[in-house]
């Protein structure tokens, strides 16, 4: 079942630069698939679209077969709560606990104490950080924080994870503790779109892989490998 | 929306005035030097129109002081062209004795120093009762053609006098205003501005998450109005004892008379009061939208 759909899509910025080029795709639902290329092939303006943060220049885009390039920017915020998104640099407030950060993603949104105090807990034992709830970002290793902003990125039950190189800033062990925890949310049924550049996990995963360069899809594999020398 | 959100939204605000606390100070503090010269402003117009309506029912004769020469069928003869010039209500006749009898009244117990007069030197004389204000200046240019007029005294020169200063302090008062009105809202921008700034991580996050975007944008717009309102309370609380200040100065040290002449001064609050609650909550408000439309994309 075709979660999102990408129809003739390209994207020119205001100063002319042309970031993708006639982009057509489609992404079922449970699906977990790598987005991979060099720097500036178009993987952040792919996950921007997604995100509503860019306007398409030409082409639609649609998730659940609504368009949401014609969405109106206040409904962009509820696109938001089932398009969840996990970055490279953890993005916690350091003033909050484990806990709090996770239960501020619900607050923002309205949801009851009640709901907070059943959603927080379970998501902290899905990515296993159930005993770290009462410390604060600073007191935790990388791959624990990148822990607690998945944890975060989920407690809202949302359709789809964009993960923009999730890995980024973790040693090669940590980032498979990384894995190992997307992984298991994409069992779950939540789809999954990670931008990556480490080779070894693209490789190892066996998932399909969708490259960018220049703007163009050159490649869409499924249990693909990386593809470049790094 | 629900408590706990509005809960939320009100605590964050003030955590945001707290942590910001000199320029929240410098916003509250030029928003009461802006409301407490409106207020003076206030004060002083009122209390000018409320002058000149007393005057407009005092000062709307004309007195005409006639010619000693004049026989008493020329005054009458003379009253009737008066009484049938367009825009005259009535008349009345005073006889220079009347006169003298009024002005020994009105100097009371100096009244006696009249007495020595020899001679009574007032003139006799017709008040002129006009319809309103406004024709005083036909009536005098008609009274002018008549013969046996001595002097024609009328209070128009008084009363333009009045209501050009009125009008002259409404005009620079309200110039005035406006340019601390902009002033005021630039640093309540300016402290919103860095509340935005402190809290740009934590709005980025909210953004991500899906928090809608006037969830994102209450707690600024509270903080806006809540710095606003506190300087209006302060505001309020320097024009009312500034003003009963003065109020009783003059009516101990001046005049009972002179007192009765100015707004009392719990009219004078009830009039600010909600002039002061708007402006400043507004200048509040408009103040976080300025900062808000400028530094927050949401």
């Amino acid at each position: 079942m075709i979660l999102i759909q990408f129809k003739n899509v390209s994207k020119i910025y205001n100063k002319g630069i042309q970031a993708l080029t006639n982009i057509n795709l489609t992404i079922d639902k449970g699906e977990f698939m790598f987005l991979v290329g060099p720097s500036g092939a178009g993987k952040s303006t792919f996950i921007k679209l997604l995100l509503k943060e860019e306007e398409t220049t030409e082409g639609v885009i649609l998730l659940d077969n609504e368009d949401i390039t014609r969405l109106p920017r206040r409904k962009v915020p509820h696109l938001r709560r089932n398009i969840s998104v996990v970055f490279q640099d953890f993005r916690l407030l350091p003033s909050k606990t484990v806990y709090e950060n996770i239960a501020f993603a619900m607050q923002v949104i309205e949801a009851s104490p009640k709901e907070i105090r059943r959603q927080v807990p379970m998501v902290l034992g899905m990515v296993g950080l159930s005993d770290k709830a009462k410390q604060y970002p600073n007191e935790l290793s990388g791959g624990e924080r990148q822990r607690v902003s998945i944890a975060r990125s989920i407690v809202n039950n949302p359709a789809i994870l964009i993960a923009d190189e999730p890995t980024g800033n973790l040693d090669p062990e940590t980032a498979w503790e990384i894995m190992k925890v997307l992984r298991q949310i994409n069992r779950r049924g939540t789809t999954v779109v990670m931008a990556t550049h480490a080779k070894d996990i693209v490789d190892t995963m066996q998932q399909r892989v969708v490259a960018l360069e220049k703007g163009r899809i050159v490649r869409d594999e499924h249990r693909g490998a990386y593809g470049y020398e790094d | 929306m629900k408590i706990r959100t509005m809960n939320y939204m009100l605590k964050q605000s003030f955590v945001s005035i707290w942590r910001n606390r000199g320029m929240s100070v410098a916003s509250v503090a030029s928003v009461m030097a802006s409301l407490t010269v409106l207020g003076v402003i206030i004060t002083i117009v009122l209390n000018v129109n409320n002058l000149s309506e007393i005057a407009q029912m005092q000062f709307d004769t004309i007195q005409v002081f006639l010619d000693e020469e004049l026989g008493t069928s020329d005054i009458s003869d003379l009253g009737k062209k008066i009484g049938s010039i367009k825009g005259v209500n009535f008349l009345d006749y005073e006889t220079k004795e009347e006169a003298l009898n009024r002005m020994k009244e009105q100097w009371g117990d100096k009244g006696y120093l009249l007495e020595v007069l020899e001679e009574n030197t007032l003139p006799n004389s017709y008040i002129i009762h006009l319809e309103n204000i406004e024709v005083a200046d036909d009536v005098v240019k008609n009274l002018n053609t008549l013969e046996g007029i001595e002097e024609i005294k009328y209070h128009k020169e008084i009363l333009d006098t009045m209501m050009g200063i009125a009008n002259f302090v409404r005009t620079i008062g309200l110039a005035l205003i406006i340019v601390l009105i902009l002033i005021t809202m630039f640093i309540i921008a300016n402290t919103i501005k860095l509340t935005l700034n402190a809290r740009r991580q934590e709005i980025n996050i909210m953004k991500y998450v899906g928090a809608t975007n006037w969830f994102i944008r209450w707690p600024f717009f509270i903080e806006g109005i809540v710095l606003g309102l506190i300087g209006s309370v302060i505001a309020l609380g320097i024009v009312y004892f500034g003003y009963e200040y003065v109020f009783d100065l003059i009516s101990n040290k001046f005049h009972m008379m002179l007192s009765i002449q100015i707004v009392p001064v719990k009219e004078m609050i009830n009039r600010t009061l909600p002039i002061f609650t708007v402006l400043g909550a507004g200048i509040g408000a408009l103040g976080s939208i300025l900062s808000l439309r400028k530094h927050l994309r949401v």
